[in-house]
Order: structure tokens, then C-alpha cells, then sequence
């Protein structure tokens, strides 16, 4: 409930004059169920699930560096993704299942950083605040959440039009239109500019897990005193490392030539 | 010591100000930032120019009145080697002929009243959407009556120490006042007397706190790196694990 507070010369101050509270168009309960640390929560949750996608992409694609046998390995994996649990349920049910799963999970997830990131942008006095800002606790990592979370949105765009609809096709042979999982793979990491690209959008998956990570866990109230709070710095810590080396390393090997067809 | 002050100057009703610079010589690195200021203002009048208003009240860092940017950093953290109100931090902190930067708190839910003045009441109107408890008035209780576990009391005590000043508004990138927020949801949830409105207030706080403007929390941690109460982060995660466990009852009612 906004109320005009001040009126002087060419200045309104807009201030909550009344407690909401009072305001009959909402139940506090309601109100709180559209707040922030509501949304937030939401954001949290989603965040996590989609670190866990992460986790297990990984474990999956460390098939690829199996010596001898990773490319049969891999393509196997790839392929059972789409028929998992098919005798029983419809091929590609549990697949389109999945799929919709984790399209929910980042609507959920850009959703709320759309809305909270403008509504937090309008809360502060954006642009220049104070004449010399100087940080005391907060890493780059937590100042920049939005950006790398859009460099991710559209480095994912990328990679499922490259390696799941193989619409962008790098160095195929001519008039190939599908590859094999693993030479889609391999064909691209030999290509030193997709590798830097790669780098840069891991770096971005890197910083945004490192706070997202202890950002989420804080939210959803594991932060219970000191020794949780350093906990969960040093799991976040981890988890970040481990996304970026994980996912590189299959990439770095065939750019150097550990790994070939 | 002698001195460069660069002060936000801005009128009373103006929608914006400027940083206006002011020399000043013979201080003692004794002196408090406020005894600094009030000479600054005694020669500022002598020689004709409007004083410069700020807050202060108690100036022993226990109101929580005064508060103001110094360098970047509400109350001046960055200059001190402890957690420190604007009162209590000392000329001892700077070094002769330094420049020192001096703005007001700057959030929307905090518009500026005069110079380095600005409007606090957001904050009175959080408390009093919900951070109190309803107790019969009359003779007092004995102490023993209640009984309240050690953990929690000290918890609800250290939470309890916030005086309002708002610090952690002015250095939360978000303008979030959610560690203000949280230390009154942990000073009340932690005691048996804050029980039977525990989950109501987290709900009417919140819905408060929103409506006054203020941004939400994305754990920077700014907040608690210049509280000169030392509220810590986590009774942020205690007010978000009160919140989510209200919105599972009916109207935020306790049982």
C-alpha cells in the first residue's frame, strides 16, 4: 500500500505510510506466500535440482575418457538416456518426462531471477550508489549472479542445437547431416575456438555455482551458525571446481589429442 | 590532523544533491566522526555556510541513531578494524590529509529528509507489522516461571542487540533489509514468549518489508560485514526457515 508521503517543491517521496498488515486485499499469509523470501525459495530449489542434472551429466560424459572402450561406452549411455526404462513405460516417455522436468526447473529458476533482480535493482539506487563502493564481504561471484546467468542461458541454447538437435554442425563431413554421439563430441573439440567457447561458458557455469550453490542452501535455511555457513563456502567451493574441470576435461583431451576418432 | 571532507549536501525536499568539499585542520585523532563533524559545522557557521545536518543521538554506539557512508561503508567499517557505529569510530582511523568521502544511507525505501538525514520510519513500520508479542500487562513474572533453554536465549539475545540503524540496508547492493528483518524474527522466535505469534509475524514482517520497497536477499553478506551488533547471517536462514514452515499453516498460526 503506497501512499504520496511528502510533497516538497518538485520532490514526492513514495513511502509505505500504512501497514499492510491492514491492507483487506491480502491475507498476511497470502502475502507472504508472493514474497521475495518466498520466491527466493523457489529459486533455490530449482537451482539445486539443476546442480544435480549437472552432476549427473558429468558422470556421464567421464565415460568418453574411458581408455579403449569410451567411445562404445558413451554412445551406449547416450542412447540409453533415450530409452530408459522403455520396456515398461513408451520409449522416450521417461526422456520427455525428464526433458519437461528440467525445462520446469529453469522456467522456475529465470523466472524469479528476472523478477527479483529487477525489483532489487529499483531497491537500491542503481548505477552510481555511492561515490566510491567499497565492498567488504561479497565475492564477484555473488555481484554478477544475473550476468553469468545469462551468458549460461545462452550457452545452453547453443549447446543443445549443437549436440542434441545437431542443428549447428561443427566440422561434419560433407552432406552428413548425424553423427554418432562421440564424434559429435570429438569433430567439435577439435576445433580450438568451440573449446574456448566452452571454456568461457563453464567459466560463467563456474562463478554462478559457487555462490548459487551457498546461496541456495542459506535460503532453504541450512545456514544454522558459523561452522554451517563455512560448511557450505568450502561444499560450494567444490561443487564449483567440479563442474568446471569436470566438464572440461573431455573437451581439453581432445583439443590436445589425448583423445581421437 | 588535517583534513578533506567530501560532504552530500542536499536541501531539504531536493530530489537530489552534491558532493560539496570542505577543509578542516586542527583534529585530534581522540576525537570521535561525530565530535569532527560538530567542529566542522562550527566553522561552517561561523563562516556564514548552512550547517550540515546528520543524525546522533546516544553517541556511545547503543541508539543506533547516528549512521552515515563513510569512504563506501556505512558507518565506516572499511576504516575500522572492528564492527563499529559512525559514533564510535575515531580519528585514529585515518591518516592525516586524507580525502574522506561522507554520504547519506542511499536505498529507496530510505529517501533522504536533509543532507545526511534520511527516513528511517520503514523500518519502525517492519516492527510494528509484527515484531512485538502479546503479553497481559501486571505484575511481573518470576524469572524462573518461563523457562528458556540457554542456546536459544543467548541466540534471541544477540539478535536482540540490533538498535535499527539501518546499516545493512545502506551497504546491501539489493537496498535489502533483510537482516534487520531477520534479527527481530530470531530475538522473538528463540524465546517460549514469542511462540504463539512465531509464525503470523514472520508472515506480516515479510509482507512489510516488501512493501516498503526494500530488495530481497541474495546472501552477499554485505549486511553483516558492517553491523556494528554483529547479527549474524544466519538469522537469515532462520527467518527463511520460519517463513517456509508458515506458509504450511493455516494463516501462519502456531500449532
Amino acid at each position: 500500500m503506497y501512499d504520496v508521503g511528502m510533497t516538497t517543491g518538485d520532490r514526492v517521496l513514495v513511502v509505505a505510510t500504512q501497514l499492510t498488515t491492514r491492507d483487506p486485499s491480502r491475507t498476511p499469509h497470502q502475502r507472504a506466500a508472493r514474497s521475495t523470501v518466498a520466491r527466493k525459495v523457489l529459486m533455490s530449489i530449482s537451482g539445486l535440482i539443476i546442480v544435480l542434472f549437472l552432476m549427473m551429466h558429468l558422470f556421464g560424459n567421464a565415460k568418453l575418457l574411458i581408455p579403449n572402450v569410451g567411445f562404445e561406452e558413451f554412445d551406449e549411455y547416450s542412447h540409453s538416456l533415450r530409452t530408459f526404462l522403455y520396456p515398461i513405460l513408451p520409449e522416450k516417455f521417461f526422456l520427455t518426462l525428464f526433458r519437461l522436468f528440467m525445462l520446469a526447473a529453469a522456467f522456475i529458476h529465470i523466472e524469479a531471477a528476472i523478477k527479483l533482480t529487477f525489483r532489487n535493482k529499483g531497491s537500491g539506487v542503481s548505477g552510481a550508489r555511492y561515490l566510491k563502493q567499497r565492498y567488504l564481504a561479497g565475492s564477484f561471484a555473488a555481484r554478477t549472479m544475473i550476468w553469468s546467468g545469462i551468458i549460461i542461458v545462452f550457452g545452453v541454447i547453443a549447446h543443445l542445437l549443437q549436440f542434441t538437435c545437431e542443428i549447428i554442425r561443427v566440422s561434419y563431413p560433407e552432406g552428413v547431416t548425424t553423427v554418432a554421439p562421440h564424434e559429435r563430441v570429438v569433430l567439435a573439440f577439435q576445433t580450438p575456438v568451440v573449446v574456448a567457447a566452452y571454456a568461457v561458458w563453464m567459466l560463467a557455469v563456474c562463478i554462478h555455482v559457487y555462490h548459487g550453490f551457498y546461496s541456495a542452501l542459506c535460503t532453504i535455511g541450512a545456514r544454522t551458525g558459523a561452522y554451517s555457513e563455512k560448511l557450505i563456502k568450502v561444499c560450494s567451493v567444490i561443487v564449483a571446481f567440479l563442474v568446471f574441470f569436470g566438464f572440461m576435461a573431455a573437451p581439453l583431451s581432445i583439443a590436445i589429442g589425448l583423445v581421437t576418432l | 590532523m588535517k583534513l578533506t571532507l567530501r560532504v552530500w549536501r542536499q536541501d531539504a525536499g531536493a530530489s537530489n544533491g552534491k558532493l560539496v568539499d570542505y577543509q578542516i585542520d586542527n583534529i585530534a585523532e581522540d576525537m570521535s566522526f561525530l565530535e569532527m563533524l560538530d567542529q566542522l559545522n562550527e566553522e561552517l557557521t561561523v563562516a556564514g555556510i548552512e550547517p550540515v545536518a546528520f543524525d546522533s543521538d546516544c553517541r556511545e554506539g547503543i541508539c543506533g541513531t547516528c549512521g552515515v557512508v563513510i569512504n563506501g561503508t556505512p558507518h565506516g567499517r572499511g576504516n575500522s578494524p572492528v564492527p563499529t557505529t559512525t559514533c564510535q569510530l575515531h580519528m585514529r582511523s585515518f591518516n592525516d590529509g586524507d580525502t574522506i568521502v561522507i554520504e547519506p544511507w542511499k536505498a529507496k525505501a530510505f529517501p533522504v529528509i536533509k543532507d545526511l538525514v534520511v527516513d528511517r520510519t520503514a523500518l519502525d513500520r517492519v516492527i510494528a507489522s509484527g515484531g512485538f508479542i502479546s503479553v497481559n500487562t501486571g505484575a511481573a513474572p518470576d524469572a524462573h516461571s518461563v523457562p528458556a533453554p540457554k542456546l536459544k536465549a543467548d541466540t534471541a539475545f544477540d539478535n536482540a542487540t540490533c538498535i535499527g540503524c539501518g546499516a545493512c540496508v545502506a551497504a546491501c547492493p539489493n537496498g535489502s533489509a533483510m537482516l534487520f528483518t531477520s534479527a527481530k524474527i530470531s530475538h522473538l522466535g528463540n524465546l517460549p514468549q514469542g511462540q504463539p505469534e512465531r509464525y503470523r509475524r514472520v508472515e506480516t514482517m515479510i509482507g512489510q518489508h516488501d512493501a516498503e520497497g526494500f530488495g530481497g536477499c541474495t546472501n552477499i553478506g554485505e549486511c553483516a560485514a558492517v553491523c556494528p551488533k554483529g547479527i549474524p547471517l544466519a538469522s537469515i536462514s532462520q527467518l527463511n526457515r520460519d517463513l517456509v514452515s508458515s506458509l504450511f499453516r493455516k494463516d501462519g498460526f502456531f500449532g
